[in-house]
């Protein structure tokens, strides 16, 4: 081959893969917002559909053996969608943080690994709660439908998280081989030989 | 192209190959006209519709998009703006975009020298002239194709126009399109109006090179981009480049049409014959201008020292209505013939090559039909020629 030739194909091909890694992080990363809003509009629409739940559990607990006042039970009520909301601002803002990087990342500026790590605990979380879910869908009694619009989310979500983990794996796998190909391009011009 | 490439560039062209003076005009007014024989032009002069080589916006407004309308726009956008370059391109994916990735337009490909052969065949100015412009948009139209296709025909974010710096060098400036019909591209300032975004494969929008504008028409444009069939690949047009090897592909191709060399083979350029005007050539090339249709008649005129009229297309009219039975022997006459076969070669070599995306196409001497009122026309002059030529055969 003449020589610098292979470098630049070389170049070119890393070119190639780091633009679909590029791509493929920056669809990632909006699909992970748009899917932590997904899930903070079902939590709420369950609470606010889905009141006797909290209500059930309430008539089941009791205090020294004597029903719930009131009071009693408004301040477990209160506790309980604080704590609910609590964990669903903090769930959306680490998949909102996941999702800017990923996308900024995409962008060309470079961001520390914090939030790859970020994505694999999300995954990890996201993969263990998939088998109660599989089992309530399996064994539910009603609303089967939307047990598996829900689950196909969930598993959805999964997959988009796993897919951005992997493109922003193999972004800086590539980055390196930009930097290195880049390098025995000009050595090879500089020293007239084929490196 | 734009209109001076095909109007004055052509005559330049076809001065420099040997013809005269007048002939070179016939032969640029076709190569014009081919961009001006719509639908609407040939009803106003009461001739076959089939031989239109172009659709108005207005036309296009009003064509369906179902398979019937979508075959019949592929048919004449491929036939005459974007010719195929390889019909049997090896791709893998499914039939629907195997058959559009094959309509691919580009240079050099096997067509073109169909199309000459058809042009030297037929013998006339206006099939010659037809063939040039046939020609010059294989180089401009390089990357699209004549059909509708989000897939194939539309750029994305990643669009990048290199500008010379006028130090010998080059910047890169990123380009977005707007959608604004009422403002004419800016060239100085790299705002250019493209067709409205639509999702739909099939929209009219999605014709051609509409996404980009008349970008890929401008002689001065280099820029890169990243179509979606090369799989994240980018592609370079240097049109200054690309647009100086059109003109002497042009020059070596109307040489054989002429007669004064023996065989028309792709790749192959008259650089020489151009010499001496190249550097003229390719100063026009790097001016950001939208048209150089005053350069352009300015070497036309250095080059025959005889001036020409602007391009009109009335008169043509005229003439043809005017000519009553005679009408073939006028300059549309003979242009609708050339317009009529270059359709059918091309129509009939898509087909065979197992894709339907212009339709069916039937060859009907051997089926023994009669064929649409169009083409029995074509096959009657077809069949006067070759009934001439027996009896020239005989009689020697």
């Amino acid at each position: 081959m003449v020589k610098g030739k292979k470098q630049e194909q070389d170049i070119k091909v890393i070119e190639r893969e780091l633009r679909k890694c590029r791509r493929s992080l920056s669809i990632c990363g909006i699909s992970v917002i748009a899917l932590g809003l997904w899930s903070v509009a079902k939590a709420i629409l369950n609470s606010i559909l889905n009141q006797t739940v909290l209500d059930t559990m309430l008539n089941k607990i009791s205090f020294n053996k004597l029903p719930l006042l009131k009071s009693e039970s408004d301040t477990i009520t209160f506790t309980v969608y604080l704590t609910s909301a609590l964990v669903l601002i903090f769930e959306l803002g680490l998949r909102v943080y996941v999702g800017l990087t990923a996308i900024s990342e995409s962008h060309g500026t470079k961001r520390r690994p914090v939030y790859i790590v970020l994505t694999v605990i999300i995954d990890g979380l996201i993969l263990i709660s998939l088998l109660p879910s599989v089992i309530s869908t399996i064994f539910s009694r009603g609303f089967l439908l939307t047990k598996i619009a829900s689950l196909l989310l969930d598993i959805t979500s999964f997959a988009v998280l796993t897919e951005l983990a992997i493109d922003a794996i193999k972004l800086r796998i590539y980055l390196k081989r930009f930097e290195v190909a880049a390098v025995s391009a000009v050595d090879a011009d500089v020293s007239g030989q084929e490196v | 192209m734009e209109k001076d490439f095909h109007y004055y560039a052509t005559y330049c062209a076809a001065y420099i190959a040997g013809f005269t003076h007048e002939e070179s005009v016939r032969i640029a007014w076709s190569a014009a006209f081919v961009d001006n024989c719509s639908k609407t032009f040939l009803a106003r002069a009461k001739a076959p519709l089939s031989a239109a080589t172009t659709q108005l916006q207005m036309e296009l407004m009003e064509m369906r998009t179902d398979v019937i309308g979508l075959q019949e726009i592929t048919r004449i956008w491929t036939s005459f703006h974007f010719l195929p370059r390889d019909l049997y391109a090896p791709v893998k994916g499914a039939k629907r975009y195997r058959n559009k990735y094959r309509l691919l337009c580009g240079p050099n490909g096997p067509l073109l020298k169909d199309t000459i052969e058809l042009a030297k065949s037929s013998g006339t100015l206006e099939a010659i002239g037809l063939s040039m412009h046939v020609l010059a948009d294989t180089w401009a139209h390089m990357y699209f194709i004549g059909t509708t296709s989000l897939v194939f025909n539309t750029s994305n974010y990643h669009f990048y126009e290199k500008i010379a710096d006028g130090n010998g060098g080059f910047y890169e400036k990123h380009i977005t399109f707007r959608h604004n019909p009422g403002i004419p591209d800016d060239a100085v300032n790299s705002l250019y109006t493209a067709t409205p975004f639509s999702l739909r494969e099939n929209a009219v929008f999605n014709l051609g090179h509409g996404r980009l504008t008349h970008l890929p028409d401008y002689a001065y444009a280099r820029y890169r981009y990243m179509p979606s069939w090369k799989n994240y690949e980018e592609v370079y047009k240097d049109n200054p480049e690309d647009f100086y090897k059109a003109f002497c592909q042009m020059i070596y191709a109307l040489k054989y049409l002429r007669g004064a060399t023996d065989r028309f083979e792709t790749d192959t350029y008259d650089f020489e014959a151009a010499k001496p005007y190249e550097h003229e050539i390719r100063t026009f090339f790097e001016k950001r201008q939208i048209e150089l249709a005053k350069e352009w008649k300015a070497l036309s005129l250095k080059l025959s020292g005889k001036e020409f009229a602007p391009f009109e297309i009335e008169p043509a009219a005229v003439e043809y209505i005017d000519a009553g039975e005679d009408r073939d022997n006028t300059v549309l006459g003979r242009f609708i013939k050339a317009a009529l076969a270059q359709k059918s070669m091309v129509t009939n070599k898509v087909f065979k090559s197992g894709n339907l995306t212009c339709g069916y196409s039937v060859n009907y001497e051997e089926k023994g039909l009669k064929g649409i009122k169009d083409y029995f026309k074509l096959l009657e002059l077809h069949n006067e020629d070759r009934i001439n030529q027996r009896r020239k055969g005989r009689e020697q």
